[in-house]
């Protein structure tokens, strides 16, 4: 018996330094998965979303994210979660307005939004679309309705502007905890999320149809890492070559996610080919997704030399993180068009003395005339 | 006693650890909406996945009555398809052995190369891949417009390019009650997508 005991104390201790061993050894984005999946499954953390609801917005909460190190862009603990709004009744509603902020992991105190990397909201295109009939657009576009990030705490839509979905439609949320400055302690986080709408009983809105235009550049993918070469002078270096790699028609590799150096860059892009535009839409939101260092981001008509919409986003001075990249909205609207060439501007200033890392994408609302004549038609 | 002790304490760690991944591996659902309907005039109108008549891998009718009191799937692919089939067939292995102990689930995937597909190449393909027709039906259609029929009830939609070499068609399944009333759309190719599909389908069965 107490041989066998020396045997399983061994053979525990051998494992326990191996799994040491191999966590130490994992990137911080795949420690923190491990480690939540920890905390959840122990129950040593609330692992539950929550949902409140009123008659003209919804909250979910998330479950706890323990910060625990410095965690970049896409590093954080992460929880998804398929929600619906109010799955007692079917009923056409607007989505108007997103925001997140975060909470103390007891839910009385407000934290410091540092710690919001991201909030995705997706709708699921195939139910969605088909609920209101309109099988052609399922696979047209990425479903995502928007995001929210660091530097942008929340945002309205244009008054009398909406996204439509069913009160008892499935949506996906995603979010991410951010820290890129807090290294003396370990504390707990949530997130609260907040989605407002109106019942389209009591007003039918004007749909608006989202899209998410971003900046990628190219990269070898046999030596992904190199950065520029001749062969490819404006090779970017990404910062991993499995998420946020996408192909051009070429099938050449790209990145949306990249590493830049201490100083200030300029990047350009062309977006044109992104917007795909059918004769012409008419553009009433943007929100961008930046990441500290950044300091203008611009989305210009090339073809008329007009700037549609200047980001100049603020960056913390005593620390690193956005203060606010602030966005763009108009009930009137900004004409876009198919035969026009549009760019995207970036500006950055890594004050550092060590890489970053840069995402710039611009999450969009124009005018979606087909859905507006759809729900005319259907009569809901 | 204080070794002993310690081995329980081990023992109902991982026993604890074991448990709670198996519960948390389960998503939370609520109710499911049916979701086969249109809207006419502003009112809405449901209908049953049925009326339909295919002929399986084994050679045999497959109509409605075979889905009835099932809690079932449908979606299109074609053998010799290079891209998403493969894929989609990976997942649906998966969740063929998943459910393969429960009698009142099944899979039905429809060919929509009429050409090609004949029932002794369904037949050959379900051996390959060992597809089972108690819980997973190959079907072939008899005409263009009877696949065109199904494919608008399913709401979902196919093209042949224009040598009839390769077919656009969707990555999704539609999930059907027992009733014969479709309560969601999955697409197989996101492991999110599919980790739902399997929840549901649970919930489904205890209806």
């Amino acid at each position: 018996m107490k041989r066998r005991f020396k045997i399983i104390l061994i053979f525990l201790f051998v494992a326990l330094c191996g799994g040491y061993i191999y966590f130490k050894s994992l990137k911080v984005r795949h420690q923190e998965l491990i480690k939540s999946k920890v905390y959840y499954t122990l129950g040593l953390v609330d692992n539950t979303w929550k949902k409140e609801l009123t008659d003209s917005k919804v909250t979910y909460t998330t479950p706890t994210f323990v910060i625990s190190n410095l965690y970049k862009s896409m590093e954080g603990p992460k929880s998804d979660e398929f929600v619906v709004i109010d799955d007692s009744k079917e009923e056409l509603l607007w989505l108007t307005s997103f925001k997140t902020k975060a909470v103390s992991a007891d839910e009385t105190r407000n934290m410091s939004n540092d710690f919001v990397c991201h909030t995705n909201f997706e709708y699921r295109d195939a139910e969605h679309y088909n609920r209101l009939g309109f099988t052609e657009r399922i696979g047209q576009h990425y479903p995502r309705i928007t995001s929210i990030s660091n530097g942008v705490e929340s945002f309205d839509l244009p008054e009398g502007f909406g996204f439509p979905v069913f009160s008892n439609e499935r949506l996906f949320l995603n979010a991410q905890a951010l820290n890129h400055n807090i290294t003396d302690s370990i504390f707990s986080i949530k997130h609260k999320i907040e989605i407002g709408y109106t019942s389209n009983k009591q007003q039918q809105l004007i749909p608006l149809q989202p899209k998410t235009i971003f900046m990628m550049f190219p990269f070898d993918i046999k030596d992904p890492f190199k950065g520029p070469t001749e062969a490819i002078p404006n090779a970017c270096i990404p910062v991993e070559t499995k998420n946020h790699t996408y192909y051009n028609n070429e099938g050449n590799p790209l990145s949306g996610h990249w590493i830049f150096t201490p100083g200030k860059h300029h990047y350009a892009y062309d977006t044109t080919e992104q917007l795909k535009i059918k004769d012409s839409i008419r553009l009433h939101q943007i929100t961008a997704h930046l990441h500290p260092f950044a300091e203008k981001f611009i989305l210009k008509d090339k073809t008329t030399n007009t700037i549609i919409y200047q980001c100049n986003s603020e960056n913390y001075a005593n620390k690193i993180g956005l203060k606010s990249t602030p966005t763009f909205s108009s009930k009137e609207g900004v004409w876009l068009y198919e035969d026009h060439v549009y760019e995207m501007l970036l500006d950055v200033n890594n004050t550092t003395n060590k890489d970053q890392e840069m995402m710039a994408s611009m999450a969009i609302f124009y005018y979606d005339k087909d859905m507006d004549n759809k729900i005319n038609s259907l009569k809901l | 006693m204080t070794k002993t002790w310690i081995i329980r304490l081990i023992a109902l760690n991982f026993s604890c650890l074991f448990f709670a991944s198996i519960y948390s591996c389960k998503e939370k659902t609520t109710s499911l909406p049916i979701l086969s309907y249109n809207y006419d005039e502003g009112k809405k109108a449901t209908y049953r996945i049925e009326d339909f008549s295919f002929v399986n891998q084994d050679s045999l009718i497959f109509t409605s009555a075979n889905t009835l009191g099932k809690v079932h799937t449908f979606n299109f692919f074609f053998t010799s398809c290079p891209s998403i089939c493969p894929p989609m067939r990976l997942q649906q292995l998966e969740i063929a052995k998943t459910f393969q102990e429960e009698p009142k689930f099944m899979q039905c995937s429809i060919s929509i190369d009429l050409k090609r597909d004949s029932i002794s190449t369904l037949k050959n393909f379900a051996d390959v891949f060992e597809i089972n027709s108690k819980n997973w039906n190959l079907l072939r259609a008899k005409s263009e417009k009877e696949l065109h029929e199904m494919a608008g009830k399913l709401k979902t939609n196919f093209k042949p390019n224009d040598d009839y070499t390769d077919f656009y068609h969707s990555s999704y399944v539609a999930l059907i009650d027992k009733e014969q009333y479709i309560r969601g759309f999955y697409n197989l190719l996101l492991p999110k997508d599919v980790e739902l599909l399997k929840a549901d389908i649970f919930m489904l069965l205890k209806d």
